[in-house]
């Protein structure tokens, strides 16, 4: 199975992503309380580019015009922790390069964060959403028969975003796009839903 | 070769029956791996015909495909797939056999009969349109890049596409010669694909930008802004205009440039011309590509073959050549197009010129050269020329101590190697030595970062004389109309 939620998305979000420089410095806001007052996490960590070890797997040989190589695959060794990631999804090396790079934050964040670490969070976050859109799914049915209550419209309005089949696109755009904001809108959202 | 051990021959048939025979061109079971991936994706996204309907079916459409018909193109796939392994595992290079090649950020068609485009040459153009685009440096208000043998076209489209992910604050004007036809074409319908997505590149994306065919160009600026020229010439880089021309051969690249009514001035002269000698093609030169990839792209004529004032530059540019340095360009036969190509970029003045070579020995040769061409500076290259502590200076906030020369982490190699010098020429980079890279004058010093002697006065001075002393304006025909007359008296044009 391919554990990379990234290579099922189209290119177009990549190039997105391509844009942004390799160290990431984006702050996250967010509230584990439902109250309104968000408290900022710390900075997200900066990878330093010198910290990092990077190999092109099978790059290696006499290269140019002498032979023709297919390997796009690019390994990152971050020293200071020692975490290795790998990526070999796409032809495409840079992209491969980029997507490697993101990977790697996000290992060195559930390093140091653990459980407050942003895939920690999502991954619950996705769980979650799961199990409400599943609940949605049966109020859905139930105004279907007529049962539709004020407050249930409401919530129908923001399952439009949660759906099933969305629900790693989503995910990948907000955390590309503006993570800290998405996550924050999110996770409050998460939160005015009642536990199922 | 060594022969693969049969265990890595069972774990691949394990995996897919189909993986064992990728295993001898790829050497490398998780590599067979991504290549079987990938060539099922391309056979998976090919749109193939369901069979034709036979005549009495009923009047009214049916949305789905008969189960039938699915289970045909499913075996039709299948055969398509067990045959494009047959022809890798022959030695067919992927990329034929897929029809595209990534080069940095751009996907590139390719076909046989034109070589495919390295990975290793898109990071050192990548890194070089990354110097030139920098806010600090003052561009002309048009930027010309000369590519000669230019297969594809990768390399001034990649050269566009990083340059206008910043600067959009000048035109950018590209022109890709070649000697081959099927190069050519392919070239131009690369040019198709990027002009019909403008989201697939950077060269196409606003409104403002166009490109135009060869023949109908436009001369100047209009007040609309920066804009894309983009042109492909048949020419003949090591013909020269004071044989007899023969019919129906690409004519010598003045000539041709002349003919076309392309600008005679450069910014940048790019080259990735052949460069592997007779020998070398035979000893160390990859089976697949031997046998698939043209040779025209990869080894260069015999000396005899060309006109002496071509192979040595004598006559045309230069005028005299000190003994010492005909040994060194005689010495290997894999050198012959460089002293074409400087003595070209010596004519159209260009600033910077970046030439691909294959090893560190090529390296010091070509190197040697530019002086004899008024090159003033010179560099060598290697695979990833950003990958040295100063292109990456540590971020001050970066809350881990610097450790990593201490590394040996099996697998992984040592990431940086600054700058070292071979016979006092600075090498610059990771990986294989890959290119040479010259430069003349403050601009072209500027240009590429290096500090000049009187480098605050320039950049300083150059704000200032903007755009007065661009080389629009120099050069432009209505107001230097005897200027350009002369010059092109000059070279014999
Ligand atoms: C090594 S390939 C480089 C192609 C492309 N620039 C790249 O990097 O992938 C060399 C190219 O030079 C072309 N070529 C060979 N002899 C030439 C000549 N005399 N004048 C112009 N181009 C030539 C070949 O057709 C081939 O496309």
């Amino acid at each position: 199975m391919n554990t990379n939620p990234l290579s099922r998305l189209p290119l177009r979000i990549f190039n997105d992503a391509a844009r942004r420089p390799p160290t990431y410095t984006w702050r996250a806001t967010f509230s584990t309380t439902p109250s309104v007052s968000a408290k900022p996490l710390p900075p997200r960590r900066v990878i330093d580019d010198a910290d990092i070890i990077e190999n092109f797997l099978k790059g290696s040989g006499p290269g140019g015009q002498k032979i023709n190589k297919t390997s796009s695959a690019v390994q990152l060794k971050h020293i200071p922790t020692g975490i290795v990631v790998k990526c070999q999804d796409t032809r495409s090396r840079t992209q491969n390069r980029k997507t490697a790079r993101k990977l790697l934050g996000e290992r060195i964040e559930e390093l140091e964060l653990g459980e407050q670490s942003r895939t920690a969070i999502k991954a619950k976050q996705k769980s979650k959403k799961k199990a409400s859109a599943d609940k949605k799914k049966r109020r859905k049915y139930r105004a279907l028969q007529g049962e539709k209550t004020a407050e249930e419209e409401e919530e129908g309005e923001e399952g439009e975003e949660v759906g099933v089949d969305e629900r790693d696109n989503g995910q990948i755009d907000a955390r590309l796009a503006e993570p800290g904001e998405e996550a924050a809108k999110s996770i409050d959202g998460e939160n005015r839903t009642k536990p199922v | 070769m060594p022969r693969i051990a049969n265990s890595i021959v069972r774990r691949a048939y394990a995996q897919d029956p189909l993986l064992p025979a990728l295993l001898g061109v790829c050497r490398d079971l998780s590599l067979a791996a991504n290549e079987l991936r990938w060539l099922r994706e391309h056979v998976d996204e090919l749109p193939l015909a369901p069979a034709p309907r036979p005549l009495n079916t009923s009047t009214r459409r049916k949305k789905r495909i008969p189960n039938n018909d699915k289970h045909r193109l499913r075996k039709i796939k299948e055969a398509k797939l067990r045959d494009l392994v047959k022809q890798r595992s022959r030695g067919t290079p992927l990329q034929y056999l897929l029809g595209t090649e990534f080069f940095g950020e751009l996907e590139l068609k390719c076909g046989r009969g034109v070589l495919v485009p390295r990975q290793d040459t898109a990071s050192t153009i990548a890194h070089l349109a990354r110097l030139i685009r920098d806010p600090r440096n003052t561009l002309p208000n048009e930027l010309r890049v000369l590519d000669l043998c230019t297969g594809t076209g990768c390399i001034p489209f990649l050269f566009g596409h990083e340059l206008r992910e910043t600067r959009h604050d000048i035109s950018y004007r590209m022109l890709g010669v070649d000697v081959s036809t099927d190069a050519l074409t392919l070239a131009t319908k690369n040019l198709r694909r990027f002009q019909r997505k403008p989201s697939s590149s950077n060269l196409f994306n606003t409104s403002t930008t166009e490109a135009k065919d060869d023949g109908e160009r436009e001369d100047g600026h209009n007040a609309k802004g920066a804009k894309v020229l983009a042109n492909f010439m048949w020419a003949d880089i090591l013909n020269s205009p004071f044989e007899p021309q023969i019919e129906n051969t690409p004519l010598p690249l003045m000539s041709a440039m002349n003919l076309a009514r392309h600008p005679p001035f450069w910014d940048i002269v790019i080259s990735n011309p052949p460069y592997i000698s007779p020998d070398a093609y035979r000893k160390t030169t990859a089976r697949s590509v031997r046998g698939f990839e043209p040779r025209l792209a990869l080894v260069p004529p015999h000396p005899s073959t060309i006109p002496s004032s071509i192979s040595t530059g004598v006559g045309s540019y230069t005028t005299s050549w000190p003994e010492k340095t005909i040994d060194t360009i005689t010495q290997d036969a894999g050198d012959t197009f460089y002293v074409p190509i400087l003595n070209i970029a010596a004519q159209v003045e260009a600033k910077v010129v970046l030439v691909e070579v294959a090893d560190v020995e090529q390296a010091v040769r070509v190197a040697r050269l530019g002086e004899n061409f008024g090159f003033e500076g010179v560099e060598i290259w290697r695979d990833r020329p950003d990958d040295t502590d100063e292109a990456f200076p540590s971020s001050p906030s970066s809350p881990y101590p610097k450790q990593h020369s201490q590394d040996s982490s099996p697998g992984i190699t040592k990431k940086r190697e600054t700058k070292e010098s071979k016979n006092d020429i600075p090498i610059v980079g990771a990986g294989n030595v890959r290119c040479v890279v010259f430069w003349r004058g403050n601009t072209g010093a500027a240009w590429l970062g290096k500090e000049t002697q009187n480098d605050s006065i320039l950049r300083s001075e150059s704000h200032a004389m903007q755009p007065s002393m661009s080389r629009t304006d120099k050069f432009d025909g209505r107001y230097h109309a005897d200027a350009l007359l002369l010059a092109s008296k000059w070279k014999g044009l």
